[in-house]
């Protein structure tokens, strides 16, 4: 943790190293609100509506209604638990691979629609121009997120905190007792007085919602979004891979897997292999579920801290 | 031995249930006393899980009413049956398998009942509950690493942890040796002298016949005989049922 805070002080602030660990907080944001629902027991493919609804929504109402950036991040977040509801109603007595492949193919009908309704949405051509965050002013500190990377790589760092916090809450606190309950058995967890369907309601709302937010925090921080980005199909897989890599159960795997893979991926891999680093980064996902099916947490947890498990 | 009270703890009325197009209940009908120990019997298939799924919300009939203590729940879901005090073992085992077993029974404990119990008193609880069914010594070890009888007996913790009024037990002897189906005994008996209702399933007709006040045959989905064990296994429908013809 320390080591994280002093980080752009010990490598060059706009150097591709601070970048690439603040989007690695990014990224693992993205997927501790990934397996926030995965911590139910049902695998999403589909994320990517959520991620998409929440950049759309947050950089339209910016657009249209010149709101701060901070209001209509939370209001894309929104956006993505209403799509989240939706999903609820319609895929509430699908599991396992019928869920799966239904939330996958749901991407497509928020993606088609944003891509079709160009005079509101711009169609394929995106929307470009999306505002910075603005500064904040702490004090006599001004903080300058679009201009100062040391401000951003902070503000991603508090944002991660915050997620691990509630991905945190969401394994050891009561509710979390009924989502692990849900995800091992659901008939014993529901004759046992757990409400199955409320849990799974609740779960999956406040994963779309968090996921929406970093679908809004990313088009502020990248400029531009398209149908084509932000509901791809790259987006619903990352959070998974991460999480699986670095462990679904732990309440740090995710973190794990984004610190681990993002960084590995970017500053190794892709000076090796410009065009072929996609595959080696697949590979390392084929061999984490062959030998370490639990993920590296798991792993690292069984042989560094017996006791604990 | 049933207390006498005037209205029954639970009551089913005509109850229907089919599977694709093809009916496995019909038309049952019967009422359980408060502190009664009613058992069911019947051949295998012949809808006694069915019936307790009924109970307990997990399956909706397609006819009929469930009645408990007056109040119909029909097609209520379990959570909210459970917190009724319904509470159920399953046929086949399904313990929560990378919990504890105490973490097995603090699940009941704690979302048993609506109203909150805190997580030292849950624990107290549980470990009282554990030692009931001789598995205290087991509370560290994971539910899959359990054998037969001591999910049986995981089960039966789980299920009381939810403090309930009318216990189901469903296949509680099986796979139990001789001497775990004589401490069975001892405790379904002690249970209604805590005050429970207890509904039984159980195909060793030597256990369900110590216990109960009641027989209820069950044959090709009909209720076909119901009253004292003894009376019950000697009627001719039931011995019928069981070896294809009748008595003479």
């Amino acid at each position: 943790m320390i080591l994280l805070i002093v980080w752009p002080w010990l490598v060059e602030q706009e150097g591709i190293h601070c970048r690439v660990i603040g989007m690695a907080f990014f990224y693992g944001c993205l997927a501790l609100a990934w397996n926030l629902f995965s911590l139910s027991g049902a695998i999403s493919l589909g994320h990517a509506a959520f991620f998409g609804l929440g950049a759309y929504g947050s950089a339209l109402f910016c657009h249209y209604a010149s709101l701060s950036p901070y209001l209509t991040i939370l209001l894309g977040g929104l956006l993505g638990a209403l799509y989240g509801i939706l999903w609820h109603v319609t895929f509430r007595k699908l599991r396992g691979a019928p869920f799966a492949l239904a939330t996958l193919a749901s991407v497509e009908i928020p993606k088609v629609v944003i891509d079709n309704w160009e005079g509101f949405t711009f169609g394929s051509l995106g929307v470009v121009g999306i505002p910075e965050l603005p500064s904040l002013s702490l004090g006599s500190v001004l903080l300058n997120f679009g201009k100062d990377p040391a401000a951003l790589y902070y503000l991603l760092l508090m944002v991660l905190l915050f997620m691990t916090l509630v991905h945190r809450y969401a394994m050891t606190s009561r509710w979390g007792w009924a989502i692990r309950a849900v995800r091992e058995d659901e008939i014993a967890a529901a004759a046992l007085g757990i409400n199955v369907n409320k849990t799974r309601f609740q779960v999956l709302c406040s994963s779309a919602f968090f996921t929406g937010i970093c679908g809004g925090l990313y088009g502020h921080l990248i400029g531009l979004i398209e149908p084509g980005l932000v509901f791809s199909l790259h987006i619903s897989a990352v959070p998974l891979v991460l999480s699986m890599f670095g462990g679904r159960l732990q309440w740090y795997g995710p973190i794990l897997g984004a610190f681990t893979l993002y960084p590995v991926d970017q500053l190794l891999f892709r000076s090796l292999l410009p065009v072929g680093h996609s595959a080696l980064y697949g590979l390392i996902v084929i061999l984490t579920l062959i030998f370490f099916p639990q993920g590296m947490g798991a792993w690292l947890q069984k042989h560094l801290c017996p006791a604990s498990n | 031995m049933a207390a006498e009270t005037s209205m029954p703890c639970l009551e089913l009325r005509r109850i229907g249930i089919g599977f694709h197009g093809k009916p496995l209940l019909e038309e049952i009908s019967f009422t359980v006393s408060e502190q009664e120990i009613v058992s069911f019997i019947g051949p295998n298939g012949v809808g006694k899980t069915t019936l307790f799924n009924i109970i307990c919300g997990r399956s909706n009939p397609t006819s009929g009413a469930v009645i408990y203590r007056g109040m119909d729940i029909t097609g209520w879901s379990p959570h909210r049956i459970c917190h009724l005090g319904i509470a159920r073992t399953f046929q086949i085992s399904r313990p929560f398998p990378r919990m504890t077993v105490l973490e097995n029974v603090l699940m009941g404990i704690w979302f048993g009942k609506e109203e909150q119990v805190g997580s030292q008193a849950g624990r107290d609880e549980a470990l009282d509950l554990l030692n009931l069914v001789g598995l205290r010594h087991k509370a560290g070890q994971e539910g899959r690493d359990l054998t037969v009888s001591e999910l049986r007996r995981l089960e039966l913790a789980r299920a009381l942890a939810t403090r309930p009024k009318l216990l189901l037990l469903d296949e509680i002897a099986a796979g139990l040796s001789p001497q775990a189906i004589r401490e069975a005994v001892v405790l379904i008996n002690a249970l209604r002298e805590q005050g429970l209702t207890l509904l039984i399933i159980d195909h060793f007709l030597n256990l369900t016949c110590q216990v109960s006040d009641r027989l209820i045959a069950l044959c090709d989905g009909r209720l076909t005989a119901s009253g004292r064990p003894a009376d019950v296994l000697n009627s001719p429908e039931v011995i019928r049922a069981y070896f294809g013809r009748s008595q003479n």
